[in-house]
């Protein structure tokens, strides 16, 4: 109910040029999905939003699969660790995002002034002003803002494969890499499969920290497609044609998330 | 403990904002004759106060004041006026006039405004945007014009007179070279490079100062004129140059609003273009500050942002005559002379006499400048030159950060602007 009727809404809403202002409600039929087809901004905010979806997954997949095995065991102070990896996960996205933008201030940020300290950069980095520099800082907060969840999900699905399976496989002589890959890896799947699920979604939809960080920025070379509905419903004040937009990313999401299912299953089948 | 209790302290006190402002929404005329409007403001504290007098001082007419925060004030009148339980009176960022006066949200009010004997006092620059088709949907309430900020301090320790302000653009240039001489993390300008709206403040004015203009009036055959009016030209090549001698925070390129003047609040920035809100934190800051207005390149002229607050009627109100009594009984004297005291600017330039000017010296630096006011005249202002993807903003950055070339930039925004006016006046049904 609460996700059907909004959404019928919402597709109704798309076939009508629809102002958040004044009056003149009037259904065009396709005409915002025909708009939607020719826009070009559009368009690159889908390629830019797949192009950071695929950078931050593989990072959130294999650094929170490396950090996951450290912490998988209980040790002295292993609580630390787990807490330090997850406690920024309780942050926002707004704040996380603002918390770093203090932290890259060219005159009076930390990181320059460390990397300076450090003789690494003798000046500040261009955090924001470059657009590969500002998609590579965005990617810096989310990694610290959301590996602890990645890290969580699959020290469970670590923690879910027996013991005796792999104490059998040490007996049987495999290698730490070959009980990695052949014996925990495919026995948590499902906790694999979650994990890159929750990022695609999360990245598909990630709005909050380009809209405080780069602000699509700059030259407009980080719009991401909520950016791009977010534009054109309160600064357009178009409310049919962003209807319209959300629509094809709810498509565009639906698509890539079956083809992972997919993709997932069907080797769990193979072996 | 403590923290639990002020929890709880917080969320009786969000129940309680929450029930008034649901009662707020019934709003209409009571049975004992009072009649009650609501009226919709930004965020500022000296409005409760305004309500608070009138209601002490009327008995026929009451107003209950609804603050509603900046980013989502569009959003929010929109589905109130939708929905037939908004304001009767609103007060809001004056580059929205031409939007709410084009998409019929607010009354016209020409005779009214017409019968104020000090309707030609009025702020000019915000009463152009009030005006639409040759009808005034809304007047002036309170102005934040931008001036020219400098920092004795730095100018002191750079050599330099301080008496009065830079008043052209060498000048200005001059001047921020020395202040930046100063050291690594002194700068002598500060451009607030990743806000549109921020740029109303601290770039047009030279263009208007000069004679130039980014847009013709407010229709739907509007276009803007970035590429044809030269001054626009002009003045992106005078910041481009001051970016390029290294005179510029650099910090500012990313600045997109929420920490605009910081730096200049902490006494590292020699001139700024701005409003006259960040004059007193400069000096709790431990700088001296003068003010001047915002010159043409050779300081034959002047103009400034006519930034602030319209107020209009809705035109669906119930009340509109009520809701005019207390739109006029803002613009009173006493009223107006009352916002001096906040430091911002009154929108009445009867006001500014000798005396006035010696209590007030930066109010009246502010009246005087707002007699040039200026400001872009469009309903689709938001996209095509506040928001972070607007043509505008790009150009901007393209041509003061990147050296592009000014005047293929300048076209290809011109081209780029086209079909979001055409977009905003189709929507409006024009």
């Amino acid at each position: 109910m609460f996700f059907v009727a909004p959404m019928v809404l919402m597709f109704w809403m798309s076939l009508n040029n629809w102002p958040l202002l004044g009056a003149v409600q009037k259904f065009i039929g396709g005409a915002n999905y025909a708009e939607a087809v020719t826009d070009g901004t559009f368009w690159n905010s889908v390629l830019f939003t797949m192009k950071y979806t695929l950078i931050i997954t593989p990072i959130e997949l294999f650094l929170g699969y490396a950090l996951a095995l450290i912490v998988r065991r209980r040790f002295r102070g292993v609580a630390f660790f787990r807490a330090a990896y997850f406690a920024p996960v309780v942050v926002g996205f707004a704040s996380g995002a603002y918390i770093f933008l203090l932290l890259i201030q060219p005159e009076s940020g930390l990181f320059d002034q460390i990397l300076q300290e450090l003789g690494i950069t003798s000046a500040p980095l261009p955090w924001l002003t470059d657009s590969n520099f500002a998609l590579f800082t965005v990617v810096l907060m989310i990694t610290w803002k959301t590996l602890g969840t990645s890290i969580i999900l699959l020290m469970v699905g670590m923690q879910s494969v027996p013991e005796e399976i792999r104490e059998a496989s040490l007996m049987d002589g495999a290698s730490w890499f070959k009980r990695e890959w052949f014996i925990t890896l495919p026995l948590m799947r499902s906790s694999v499969a979650l994990v890159l699920m929750l990022n695609l979604t999360g990245s598909f939809l990630a709005f909050d920290q380009f809209f405080v960080m780069t602000h699509g920025g700059p030259n407009q070379s980080t719009v991401t497609i909520v950016m791009w509905i977010y534009t054109n419903a309160f600064v357009r004040y178009r409310l049919g044609y962003s209807a319209a937009l959300s629509i094809l990313l709810l498509v565009l999401l639906v698509i890539f998330t079956v083809a992972q299912i997919r993709a997932l299953r069907d080797r769990s089948e193979e072996s | 403990m403590k923290s639990r209790n002020r929890k709880l302290i917080a969320l009786g006190l969000g129940t309680a904002l929450l029930a008034g402002a649901l009662s707020g929404c019934s709003g209409g005329s009571s049975s004992s004759g009072v009649t009650t409007i609501n009226w919709w403001t930004r965020v500022g504290d000296d409005r409760a106060a305004f309500a608070k007098k009138f209601n002490d001082t009327h008995t026929d007419v009451q107003v209950k004041v609804t603050q509603v925060s900046d980013d989502q004030y569009v959003n929010k009148v929109g589905t109130g006026v939708r929905s037939n339980n908004g304001p009767d009176v609103l007060d809001f960022d004056v580059a929205n006039s031409p939007l709410f006066a084009a998409t019929g949200v607010l009354a016209d009010v020409s005779d009214k405004v017409n019968g104020l004997d000090f309707a030609r006092d009025l702020n000019p620059g915000m009463s152009k945007l009030g005006t639409y088709d040759n009808k005034t949907y809304s007047v002036p309430f309170i102005a934040g014009p931008s001036i020219l900020l400098y920092n004795k301090t730095l100018f002191k320790k750079a050599g330099i007179q301080t008496d009065t302000p830079p008043a052209t653009w060498a000048g200005i240039e001059e001047d921020a070279k020395k202040v930046r001489a100063l050291g690594d993390d002194i700068y002598g300008f500060d451009i607030p490079g990743a806000c549109g709206g921020c740029l109303s403040f601290a770039a047009q004015p030279l263009i208007w100062a000069s004679g130039g203009t980014t847009m013709t009036a407010a229709s739907p055959d509007q276009t803007t004129t970035y590429s044809t009016s030269p001054q626009v030209a002009d003045s992106l090549k005078f910041y481009q140059k001051l970016w390029q001698d290294g005179v510029v925070n650099p910090a500012g390129q990313t600045e997109a609003g929420a920490t605009w003047g910081a730096d200049w609040n902490a006494g590292k920035v020699g001139i700024l273009l701005a409003g006259s809100w960040l004059v007193s934190p400069a000096e709790k800051g431990g700088s001296e500050v003068g003010y001047g207005p915002i010159p043409n390149a050779d300081g034959s002229n002047f103009s400034t942002f006519a930034g602030g607050d319209n107020i209009g009627v809705i035109a669906s109100s119930k009340n509109p005559d009520a809701a005019w009594e207390f739109a006029s009984w803002l613009l009173d004297k006493d009223q107006q002379a009352s916002i001096a005291d906040t430091g911002s600017s009154p929108v009445r330039s009867d006001l500014l006499t000798a005396d006035f000017a010696a209590k007030y010296p930066l109010v009246a630096l502010q009246l005087q400048v707002s007699a040039k006011s200026d400001a872009p005249d469009s309903m689709a202002t938001n996209a095509l030159q506040l928001s972070a993807t607007s043509p505008w903003l790009a150009a901007f950055q393209s041509i003061v950060y990147n050296g592009a070339d000014v005047n293929a930039t300048l076209t290809k925004a011109d081209a780029d602007s086209a079909p979001l006016i055409k977009q905003a006046y189709e929507q409006a049904g024009q």
